[in-house]
């Protein structure tokens, strides 16, 4: 089992790791993290080949790390999520890969954003580890 | 006819036909006395008064033309018809020839001039001058020493004097025309001319600020006024007259008073220079005005003598002989002291359909003839013509003019308003009546002739339409009348009543219904008696409508057109202020609400975090529980970095609400401590140790504490608000951890340092990541400022942080110091406070 969480801040993804590996459906599993969407953009290749069996996906993602050459950000930040949803939509390889949109952003919010295809679903951040886990195990079963 | 007489008519014909003046008649005249060797040759014709019928004749000849040669002296003007050949010429209707004029002594022997110049025989034949009956004569005379005229002479005088009329009327048809296309010329270059130089003025305001400064002084009139001077040369010139003047109206400045536009007269004795049509008419160009009727009088010098006759053909004119204008018009035509000038008169009013506006007048011929005939009357007429499409087209420029420069000042008064409210909505600082106060001046200013001026708004509470500020009451009122009015209200209940005041009507049928009084028949005002007319106009935007704008004049002067459409936007523009107004007041209030329900929560979170760290004694757990001691640490001490920044992001809110409301920061005087070396290093400690948890840890970033310089504070005074000493320093801790590079190391130290000739204290928050640049040093500290790469390697923040630290600074009278990035690449941030003793 191989879970693939896109999130910008540690402890939040810590909070999430915790959660999954209480259940035991989940404690052997990989889970990895990438923490930000220029980093999740250079490793869309390595996701085509390894085929997590669920991306659990923050929507506001910083754009990168601070570094001395910054590389030119697409904007919004508040839609990071959603582009790279995007990415993984328009890949054969990644398009059914079932993705968790997990925001505090509401579905109002969000509004006409929200991807289409069935195997990507939207879930309030309630900070719960218990509501992600079950949710995971929920999509996947 | 010999041949040479016969050559010669064709000679005189083609002569006539290239004249370009009235005056070339004379040298028509010249032609005909040369065929016949004669030494004078004169037209002759009747004056207006004339009756050949009567027994004995009565009026007079005048000489309309002559010829004379050099050696001989005319003083004579005119003749009586009575005693003259050329009178019996007129009166018969034959040609009269004497070989000699000392042989009708008995009858007509009125030619004493004749004996003086040895001139001898004459011929005189009859002709219809511009006229039906026989009016003219034209009168050839040869000196002593040459023969009589002859029969054929006579046949050539004869026919020539056939010719005369025809061909005067082809010189005049002719002069007429140059007249005409001359005075074009000159309307359509003044035209040109306004024009270019307009669009000059333009093109010059559109490079340049579009300040009034910038265009010319030209108040459009000028190169009007020149073309009309012109046209008043012209017309002189052809009518040969000492004074050819225009008075005309410009309803722009004062209505019914026609003034001096243009003279070709530079001397003006009688001085008067503008005429009323309601109180001048007991002068001739008074008259002319209020009768609108061309006027021709033949000579002014015999006003008494031929007033009953005058008064006949122009009902109750009048004219009071004025000695002045008599000697100035003598002057003029340099004659002898005691020889009265003939002092002929036309004028023509000036007219587009039936609206006067002004008159043309010619006066004081300067030669022959000397009076002006009816003919010329008609060609003036034509002249006003021209003269009428020009003026009326100047004053609709110039309005068209005044009106866009009355929209521009308009517009930039709003415009300059609209700046003055935004700042005050901004600054949370608006002064209400200030505001009412400019809405009515720019009202007052931008629409002429209104008087009283007020803002009626609605109080919600009785639902009335209340004075919210009136403008313009007149001070002669009695201070109690003032304040009934301005205290007096409006019911704004639906009632039966039809006598609904207008106000209320305006107000409840809502936006789009702007009044003015020509809406209303018989409108009559009890708050305001003296009201002549109104303008009302809803203050707000679309459906929500706040009061109304009510601008009334007290005169009989009327609004200007554009009245309605400002005073339409002015009401919407109070409203949107007031709009904007009641919106960010709304806005502080809901800030301010989120503020206080979470502010003790998150107190709350911190405090009990903190306790129940302090709380929790490790050793007295059991070994075998050691992991879940430290996870139990571990989440506790995340649960205090969590709290932390909550509180800093509250902490922020609280000071942006106050720095909105107030503009600066005050301390409390309880919570200022002086700062000591061991509560300060455990400050800072625990803040970094915070600041760390929430950095990712994939980027490593590291954070270390010098304690040197911290210990100088054992020694020395500093004294700081410790919520907000804490805060600043939270903000620098969790900016240097967010924006430093990975694996660095954020550090920080202090100790005492001078800055502009100033001791201070210094906390240095030093760390490598972004390059803070020498330009960008100031706009740092400014409000919501985020660095080039902030947001986007951070995703959070407001941009407030620094602009919060900077003013707690100030309320330290400390400076938050920011330094550009060194040539290591690293930056430096200080918090410099004062020291206050040692």
């Amino acid at each position: 089992m191989y879970i693939l969480i896109v999130e910008d801040d540690e402890p939040q993804f810590n909070l999430v790791k915790s959660g999954l590996e209480k259940l035991r459906s989940f404690s052997n599993a990989r889970i990895e993290r990438i923490a930000t969407e220029f980093d999740f953009q250079k490793k869309i290749e390595k996701i085509a080949i390894e085929k997590p069996d669920i991306i659990i996906m923050d929507v506001m993602l910083k754009w990168t790390f601070p570094s001395r050459v910054m590389p030119p950000s697409p904007g919004d930040m508040d839609r990071a999520g959603i582009r790279c949803e995007k990415l993984l939509s328009e890949n054969e390889e990644t398009k059914n890969i079932p993705v968790i949109l997990y925001t505090v952003l509401s579905k109002d919010d969000l509004n006409n954003e929200l991807p289409k295809r069935t195997n990507v679903k939207y879930l309030d951040k309630d900070f719960n580890a218990n509501t992600i886990a079950k949710e995971v195990f929920s999509l996947i079963s | 006819m010999t041949n040479h007489l016969d050559r010669k008519v064709s000679t005189i014909v083609q002569l006539a036909l290239d004249q370009n003046e009235l005056n070339g008649i004379v040298r028509v005249l010249k032609v005909i006395a040369d065929s016949l060797d004669a030494c004078c040759c004169i037209l002759w014709e009747t004056d207006p008064w004339v009756d050949t019928k009567a027994d004995p004749p009565t009026g007079n000849l005048y000489v309309f033309a002559r010829w004379i040669c050099d050696e001989i002296e005319m003083p004579l003007k005119e003749l009586p018809i009575d005693s003259s050949i050329n009178g019996l010429a007129i009166v018969t209707n034959q040609t009269q020839k004497t070989a000699d004029v000392r042989d009708n002594k008995d009858a007509y022997t009125r030619h004493n001039w004749i004996y003086d110049e040895d001139m001898t025989s004459m011929c005189a034949v009859p002709i219809k001058f511009d006229s039906e009956i026989i009016n003219a004569t034209l009168s050839v005379y040869r000196r002593l020493n040459v023969n009589p005229f002859t029969e054929e002479e006579q046949k050539f005088i004869e026919q020539i004097a056939l010719l005369i009329p025809p061909l005067y009327q082809a010189i005049r048809d002719k002069v007429g025309r140059k007249l005409l296309s001359e005075i074009n010329e000159i309307i359509d270059k003044a035209e040109m001319q306004i024009k270019v130089r307009e669009k000059e003025e333009t093109s010059v305001s559109q490079l340049t600020q579009p300040d009034s400064k910038s265009r010319s002084e030209n108040d459009g009139l000028t190169e009007v006024t020149k073309a009309l001077e012109d046209i008043c040369l012209k017309v002189a010139e052809t009518f040969q007259c000492v004074e050819t003047s225009l008075f005309l109206e410009n309803k722009l400045e004062n209505e019914n008073q026609f003034k001096l536009v243009a003279t070709n007269f530079d001397d003006w004795t009688s001085a008067k220079k503008t005429y009323s049509s309601e109180r001048d008419s007991n002068h001739l160009t008074g008259w002319v005005l209020k009768n609108q009727t061309p006027v021709n009088i033949f000579d002014l010098g015999n006003f008494e003598k031929d007033k009953e006759k005058l008064q006949e053909k122009y009902h109750d004119i009048n004219w009071k002989d004025s000695l002045k204008i008599k000697r100035a018009a003598g002057q003029i035509l340099n004659l002898p002291v005691d020889d009265n000038p003939t002092l002929s008169f036309m004028a023509v009013p000036i007219k587009k359909g039936n609206e006067l506006l002004g008159v043309i007048r010619c006066c004081t011929a300067m030669k022959d003839p000397w009076f002006f005939a009816d003919r010329q009357l008609d060609l003036l007429q034509m002249v006003a013509v021209q003269i009428s499409r020009f003026w009326s087209w100047a004053l609709q420029h110039l309005e068209e003019k005044k009106e866009i420069k009355v929209w521009e000042t308009f517009i930039k008064k709003i415009s300059e308003l609209n700046a003055k409210v935004q700042k005050r909505i901004d600054k949370s600082d608006v002064d209400e009546e200030e505001l009412y106060r400019q809405i009515l001046e720019l009202a007052k200013s931008s629409i002429k002739n209104s008087d009283i001026l007020s803002i009626r708004l609605r109080d919600d509470k009785t639902n009335q339409l209340y004075f919210a500020k009136i403008h313009g009451l007149k001070k002669k009122l009695s201070k109690v009348e003032i304040q009934t009015r301005e205290t007096k209200r409006f019911s704004l209940e639906k009632s039966c009543n039809k006598n609904v005041p207008l106000g209320v009507l305006v107000f409840q049928e809502g936006v789009g219904r702007s009044v003015m009084n020509a809406d209303l028949e018989n409108y009559k005002s009890e708050t305001f008696p003296e009201t002549k007319r109104i303008i009302i106009t809803p203050i707000g935007i679309q459906k929500e409508i706040q009061g109304i704008l009510d601008i009334r004049g007290t005169s009989d002067k009327p609004f200007p057109p554009h009245a309605l459409q400002m005073a339409t936007l002015l009401g919407q523009q109070l409203g949107l202020y007031l709009s904007l107004w009641e919106s960010e007041k709304q806005q502080r209030q809901v800030f301010e609400d989120l503020f206080h329900q979470t502010k003790s929560p998150v107190r709350q979170i911190f405090a009990r975090t903190l306790d129940l760290l302090q709380s929790i004694d490790y050793e007295k757990w059991d070994q075998s529980n050691d992991e879940i001691i430290v996870k139990i640490k571990d989440k506790t001490l995340m649960l205090r970095g969590v709290a932390r920044k909550a509180q800093k992001v509250i902490f922020n809110a609280g000071v942006f609400k106050e720095l909105s409301n107030d503009g600066k920061l005050k301390l409390t005087e309880p919570k200022i401590k002086r700062l000591l070396f061991n509560e300060t290093i455990k400050l800072l400690i625990e803040a970094f140790q915070d600041t760390k948890l929430l950095l990712d840890s994939s980027q490593n970033i590291k954070f270390y504490v010098e304690r040197n310089g911290l210990k100088q504070l054992d020694n020395i005074h500093v004294k700081v608000d410790m919520d907000f000493f804490e805060q600043a320093i939270n903000c620098l801790l969790d900016n240097a951890g967010k924006y430093s590079f990975e694996n660095t190391t954020v550090r920080i130290s202090a100790g005492e340092v001078k800055k502009d000739q100033n001791q201070y204290f210094s906390f240095a928050v030093n760390n490598e990541g972004f390059e803070i640049k020498a330009e960008n040093i100031n706009k740092i500290k400014e409000r919501y400022y985020r660095g080039v790469g902030a947001k986007d390697s951070t995703g959070e923040g407001s941009g407030i942080g620094l602009w919060v630290v900077d003013h707690i600074m100030s309320a330290h009278e400390g400076e938050l110091d920011i330094n550009q990035t060194d040539s290591n690449g690293r930056n430096e941030i200080r918090l410099l406070f004062p020291i206050s003793g040692r």
